[in-house]
């Protein structure tokens, strides 16, 4: 049951994500004021750092965000 | 630990140099113009204050006092080395107070005068005749106590193509605290395409951690109590992980991106923490000294495969409002699955200056191998207690500001020359975390860019 649960999330987004990537066309460089947006960038914050940290010790779950994916105790 | 700090200061000096003289040079030979991949070195001071409370503290069985505080300053400087070579440097150090790790050996007499930090000769244990034959253990501070030191560094390369459009990178990483000590090697690529409209990323990582297997004070034979009459030793003290990560970026529109991630790390060694305890429901539980002697430590797997996917989008809604959107699914073979959703609305207030409300929801399935205090059963092979890997959702919300005028921070105009010395931003940001199983924390986070 979860495990088809599971199928059907991955099912929608990966509809989802295509849907979103017919929708794309070539945006020239000139054109890319907008997304060139410190705020834009598609990876966390500097600052944002050490929560990643935080939360890869208190949560069983990590990796995917650019985040450390091991090394290190975090045994507190 | 000095030497490999000592080794990354001689490291940036001379690098700094190195991108100081090339500076100079072309000045006096200039040939072909060839935009640098990074103009300027650019120094970050990054801070942070993490504040932690709850009740389910895994040394004591998964029932105890987890207030644990964390101060964090670390130093980031990237240092163009070439018009294409970029050199990072980044150390920090982690300084901990942590309610729980006092309890690792609650029988210990503290010395007179305390305990040096650097003596380690009470942690270190060894096989004798199937019992542990060390310990000498005379002082809270052996175990860590309350105060622990965390330091950690890392050096990454990165060369990008002449084009632009290709980039590789190695990277060396280490951290060392009382009783765990690790490095790291990487490599990365990343080549933009379409137009630069289209990006791949790959980066792989190995990590191998050594540790010091330092028991519950029951389990000493030091100490004399019975616990640790035929107790199991851990026959494994590394933990090596490796890590591949791909991800794939696409501008959608002039507006919208979107970048899709997938991880695959695989763990193995010592997986588990050896002074976190189990308590037995078929064991009865025995009282010494007002601490409640153990039955045994946790025991995990020898391996664990994890393998996380997830997609970031970001939009720019208009020049005032712009939405950065983050989720994730994770699954292991210890049977956690979870999943992780992330946003943050940056408001630009002024073009210098933005504030961002943020939310983050966590939902997770537990292992497998998890069940609270006194639940376990001494016939099972593998058992944790350890409230990280339980069943629970998690709720992070707060505001964050930056300030990055065009000009730096005070316009700190120091020179005619456009390399000048620069305040260029100053981002802070706060956030308070809710577990539901009753652990909560603040944390306090600040990066303060230089560039000169």
């Amino acid at each position: 049951m979860k495990q088809i649960k599971q199928i059907k999330q991955t099912i929608v987004l990966a509809l989802l994500i295509g849907f979103i990537m017919t929708s794309c066309n070539t945006v020239k460089a000139y054109e890319r004021i907008k997304l060139n947006d410190k705020e834009m960038a598609l990876v966390p914050k500097l600052s944002a750092r050490f929560e990643l940290q935080f939360h890869t010790y208190r949560e069983a779950a990590s990796g995917a965000n650019g985040g450390k994916t091991g090394g290190g105790c975090g045994c507190n | 630990m000095k030497n490999i700090s000592v080794l990354l200061v001689l490291m940036t000096c001379s690098a700094i140099l190195s991108a100081q003289e090339k500076k100079d040079s072309t000045v006096v030979e200039p040939t072909s113009y060839k935009k640098k991949v990074l103009d300027n070195i650019e120094l970050n001071f990054l801070y942070s204050n993490y504040v932690q409370n709850g009740n389910h503290g895994a040394v004591t069985g998964g029932a105890g006092d987890e207030h644990l505080t964390d101060n964090t300053p670390a130093i980031l400087i990237s240092i163009p080395i070439s018009a294409d070579e970029i050199l990072s440097i980044d150390f920090g150090v982690d300084l901990t107070t942590s309610a729980s790790t006092d309890q690792i050996n609650p029988f210990a007499v503290a010395p007179i005068g305390g305990d040096d930090d650097d003596d380690k000769s009470g942690n270190t244990s060894s096989k004798t005749s199937g019992m542990i034959a060390t310990s000498a253990s005379t002082g809270g501070g052996d175990d860590g106590a309350t105060a622990h030191k965390r330091s950690h560094g890392a050096a990454t390369y990165t060369k990008t193509s002449d084009n632009r459009t290709f980039t590789w990178g190695v990277d060396g990483a280490f951290s060392s605290e009382k009783g765990y000590r690790s490095k790291g090697f990487g490599a990365l690529m990343r080549k933009s395409f379409n137009d630069e409209n289209s990006e791949v990323n790959l980066n792989a990582k190995a990590y191998f951690d050594n540790i010091d297997l330092i028991y519950p004070g029951e389990f000493r034979v030091s100490e004399g109590l019975f616990p640790s009459i035929g107790f199991k030793l851990l026959d494994v003290n590394h933990r090596n992980s490796f890590s591949s990560e791909f991800s794939f970026s696409q501008v959608l529109n002039k507006r919208m991106q979107i970048s899709l991630n997938a991880d695959l790390i695989y763990q193995e060694g010592l997986l588990s923490t050896n002074y976190q305890r189990i308590y037995f429901k078929d064991k009865p539980i025995i009282t010494y000294k007002n601490s409640e002697l153990a039955h045994d430590i946790e025991r995990l797997p020898g391996s664990r495969l994890k393998y996380p996917f997830s997609v970031r989008i970001n939009y720019y809604v208009s020049d005032v409002v712009l939405l950065r959107t983050f989720y994730r699914h994770y699954s292991d073979d210890w049977g956690v699955s979870a999943n992780t959703y992330d946003i943050q609305i940056p408001l630009k207030i002024s073009p210098s200056f933005t504030m961002y409300p943020m939310f983050r929801h966590h939902s997770q399935l537990q292992a497998r191998y998890f069940a609270p205090k006194s639940q376990h059963l001494s016939t099972e092979l593998f058992y944790t207690s350890d409230y990280d890997l339980s069943t629970f959702n998690s709720s992070q919300y707060g505001m964050g500001f930056t300030i990055a005028p065009p000009l730096g921070i005070f316009n700190l105009d120091t020179s005619n020359d456009r390399k000048r010395f620069r305040f260029k931003s100053f981002d802070i940001r706060y956030n308070y975390y809710s577990r539901t199983d009753g652990l909560d924390a603040n944390i306090l986070s600040l990066n303060a860019q230089f560039s000169f």
